[in-house]
């Protein structure tokens, strides 16, 4: 019994902030629900209807492009950044405190940052391009631009987080390593893709899980930004779901693209997950 | 030697790496919270007592009146009446989210709520607002307001519904003596043609003068005439629908409930046309502009980046003439929103956006008695002035009984109540958000060029007619 009432808690906790709100929004999202209404049985109608309208695939498509984009820059630079970061050089530790700084920034206030930055005539970004004779780009109102802008914008924040994690993998090489790959005359590419690479497969693997689930949820900065514009161009998939559920207040269907959401980040999360771990026993060792 | 070049994680390592990597990555989380912007302080009480015995609870748009309405309440109304206010802002983008999501769990945090116009009908049908016009609220003989004290071409906007903008705009307003009130005035705006005294010597007329004087006033560093494009909330089609109106154009006919041949009109067509061509054809506005809100366009003027642009009065009146805002101190005008030529009759109107906000008791209140009293004392007359004489607060008094002593206070007061003839809304019922979204995508896409102004409003007319043929309340 006792073992049991110390687990308590935690079931406590997780029946009454996660288990039930899920189980209640599934069950919200086969009903009609309206602000002042009475809420209507529907069935799957709501699913049904979100799997017909044009404009989830669209807002699927941006939002898997800005993944795909976004995640793949920020683990290249990150794994770059990174190995740079790792050196013994004077003055690192300062430079390496300024690049995690935007990961420290609230979206919403880093949505308004750049919103200003890259405004086409009153911000930063061309004035600077003004100052060394490139024409101002319209980074927020041109639809291709637009995308950019949010990858851009998304890299600069979140490429800190890969740096801290590939760098806390850099600790974990035993530097003998080096040292004896030096002696059997590896070259430095050879180092790199024989031990120092091996050795981050974990943390960067886990940087792609992470970053991918944050990534396709991406809302607060491309709400901020742009809106979803210009017209939808930029509309991921939880930008809508916040119009359907707070801006109409249907709130039936947007539990139910929700769930779309949820079951989209669960398969790809589940496939990331199983490449990183295995049952106990196969795990690989020296020869 | 080993090399875990094909090593997997166990489930236990890749549990502890994980923990690692979630904890890094809620840094921000915590850190913006910890940032997250908190309303201005009250300012110090200067009275000491009665001690309040009671909190009222007011959720409030970060207005600049809403600060001195905080002042005011603290000075005034706590010693007088032992309640205390608190007045939470919140930005306009989310104050309605906020109270629609409020009133879907029949909340009771909050006694006031502060709206838009627009949410009105939403609010109603939500049963989110107390009526008003019962003996427990204004009926009652001790009373301390009426809802005649109130100028109705602002005030029946914001207050009863439903209503209509053919009776309204006409000043029909018999056709409303028996609807039902919810709110009464807390905001009154319209939008009205800012101008660069200094360059422009007698302000334009009609549309058609704003554009041949904005191409005659833009330069290398500054641009004749600034729209704001934004798809974002409503910022478009604020600007467009004056424009439209004046222009003979319509968004739709509530009495057949039908936007084809309205909202896509010739009229419609000519004026998104002429707002496009400012852009592109003139280049007397800045592109830039198509993703400009409220914010970038009153930067641009008070920057001197535009000689002319609608902005809403007397929001933004006090900051004009203030030194710690604006470049452009002195040299600010207001004239009424321009009027339109309709390119089919001939016929000259003119329209203002209408932008007002109002505020009323929610209904799932536990202090109801309390808030009436703080709303009585809010629109009293004394109350009323000391808004009215605080420049920085942007206010005009819905009273008639100050009508006139707000006119001769500033000249956007005054220009503000010149317009109330011209003053129109769009929706005002509970599909009005969708209705606004179609509305927004379209005229940014005719805006950004990714369609013609045909094609926008053409393909708005068919999303808004499924809206129509659906939406319950309409």
């Amino acid at each position: 019994m006792f073992p049991w009432l110390l687990f308590a808690p935690t079931v406590i906790y997780l029946v009454i902030l996660t288990i039930f709100p899920l189980i209640y929004s599934l069950g919200v999202s086969l009903f009609q629900v309206t602000l002042g209404r009475p809420a209507t049985f529907i069935g799957l109608s709501n699913y049904r209807e979100i799997l017909i309208d044009p404009a989830f695939w669209h807002a699927a498509a941006v939002t898997g492009v800005i993944t795909i984009a976004a995640v793949t820059l920020e683990v290249v630079l990150g794994v770059v950044i990174g190995l740079i970061l790792n050196r013994q050089l004077p003055g690192l530790g300062l430079v390496r405190l300024i690049v995690y700084f935007p990961m420290m920034l609230s979206p919403l206030v880093m949505g308004y940052f750049w919103r200003f930055m890259l405004d086409r005539s009153l911000g930063v970004v061309n004035w600077m391009l003004r100052v060394v004779g490139i024409h101002p780009l319209g980074w927020l109102i041109e639809a291709r631009l637009a995308l950019v802008s949010i990858i851009m914008v998304d890299v600069w924040q979140w490429t800190p987080f890969v740096i801290l994690l590939v760098m806390a993998g850099l600790q974990t090489v035993p530097p003998e390593l080096y040292e004896i790959s030096t002696l059997d005359r590896a070259s430095t590419w050879m180092q790199f893709r024989r031990i120092t690479l091996p050795f981050l497969r974990t943390p960067l693997m886990l940087a792609v899980l992470f970053r991918t689930i944050d990534t396709l949820k991406l809302f607060d900065t491309v709400f901020i930004m742009t809106g979803g514009g210009p017209g939808d161009f930029t509309q991921t998939l939880s930008v809508m779901d916040f119009k359907i559920g707070f801006t109409y207040f249907n709130v039936g269907k947007a539990a139910a693209l929700s769930w779309l959401i949820v079951v989209i980040i669960t398969v790809l999360a589940t496939l990331l997950i199983q490449k990183l771990t295995v049952r106990p026993g196969s795990r690989v060792t020296s020869a | 030697m080993s090399y875990p070049d094909d090593a997997k994680l166990s489930r236990r390592d890749f549990l502890k790496y994980a923990a690692g990597a979630a904890g890094a990555m809620s840094v921000p989380a915590v850190l913006g919270a910890c940032a997250a912007p908190q309303p201005p302080s009250a300012p110090a009480v200067a009275t000491p007592t009665p001690k309040p015995q009671q909190t009222l609870r007011v959720l409030a748009l970060n207005w600049p009146q809403t600060q001195f309405e905080q002042k005011l309440a603290d000075e005034v109304f706590t010693p007088k009446t032992g309640i205390k206010v608190v007045i939470d802002q919140t930005p306009y983008t989310f104050l309605e989210q906020r109270v629609k999501q409020l009133v879907s769990s029949e909340s009771a945090e909050y006694d006031i709520y502060h709206y838009d116009s627009q949410w009105i009908g939403g609010f109603i049908a939500a049963g989110a607002l107390e009526r008003l016009d019962t003996p427990g609220y204004l009926n009652s003989s001790s009373s301390e307001i009426s809802f005649d004290d109130f100028f109705p071409e602002i005030v029946y906007r914001l207050a009863k519904y439903p209503t209509n903008e053919a009776d309204l705009t006409a000043g029909n307003f018999d056709a409303f003596a028996d609807t039902p009130i919810y709110g009464l005035p807390w905001s009154l705006n319209c939008q009205v043609l800012w101008y660069r005294t200094d360059l422009i010597s007698t302000p334009p007329d009609t549309w058609d003068e704003v554009r041949e004087m904005a191409k005659s006033l833009t330069t290398d560093d500054m641009y004749g005439f600034a729209w704001e494009g934004s798809r974002l909330g409503d910022y478009i089609s604020v600007d467009y629908c004056p424009l439209m109106w004046s222009h003979g154009g319509e968004l739709w006919n509530p009495e057949a409930r039908k936007a084809e041949g309205f909202i896509n009109s010739p009229q419609s067509v000519h004026a998104l046309q002429f707002m496009r061509d400012m852009v592109y054809e003139d280049k007397s506005v800045d592109p830039a502009s198509a993703n400009w809100t409220i914010s970038e366009r009153l930067e641009a003027i008070l920057q001197g980046r535009t000689a002319m642009a609608l902005n809403w009065v007397p929001l933004f009146g006090g900051i004009a003439d203030d030194p710690n805002a604006s470049g452009v101190v002195g040299k600010i005008g207001f004239a009424p929103s321009p009027a339109g030529i309709d390119p089919v009759t001939g016929e000259k109107r003119r329209h203002a956006m209408y932008g007002s906000q109002g505020t009323g008791i929610n209904a799932f209140s536990s202090n109801k008695e309390a808030a009436w009293k703080y709303l009585q004392w809010l629109l009293s007359r004394d109350t009323q002035k000391a808004l009215v004489d605080e420049p920085g607060a942007g206010f005009v008094s819905a009273r008639h009984d100050l009508r006139e002593y707000a006119a001769g206070k500033s000249p956007w007061q005054r220009i503000f109540l010149e317009s109330i003839p011209d003053v129109r809304d769009f929706w005002n019922n509970s599909c009005y958000a969708e209705l606004l979204d179609v509305l927004q995508r379209e005229l940014n896409l005719a805006y950004v060029n990714r369609k013609t102004p045909q094609e926008a409003l053409d393909d708005a007319a068919v999303a808004h007619q499924v809206i129509y043929d659906t939406c319950s309340d309409i």
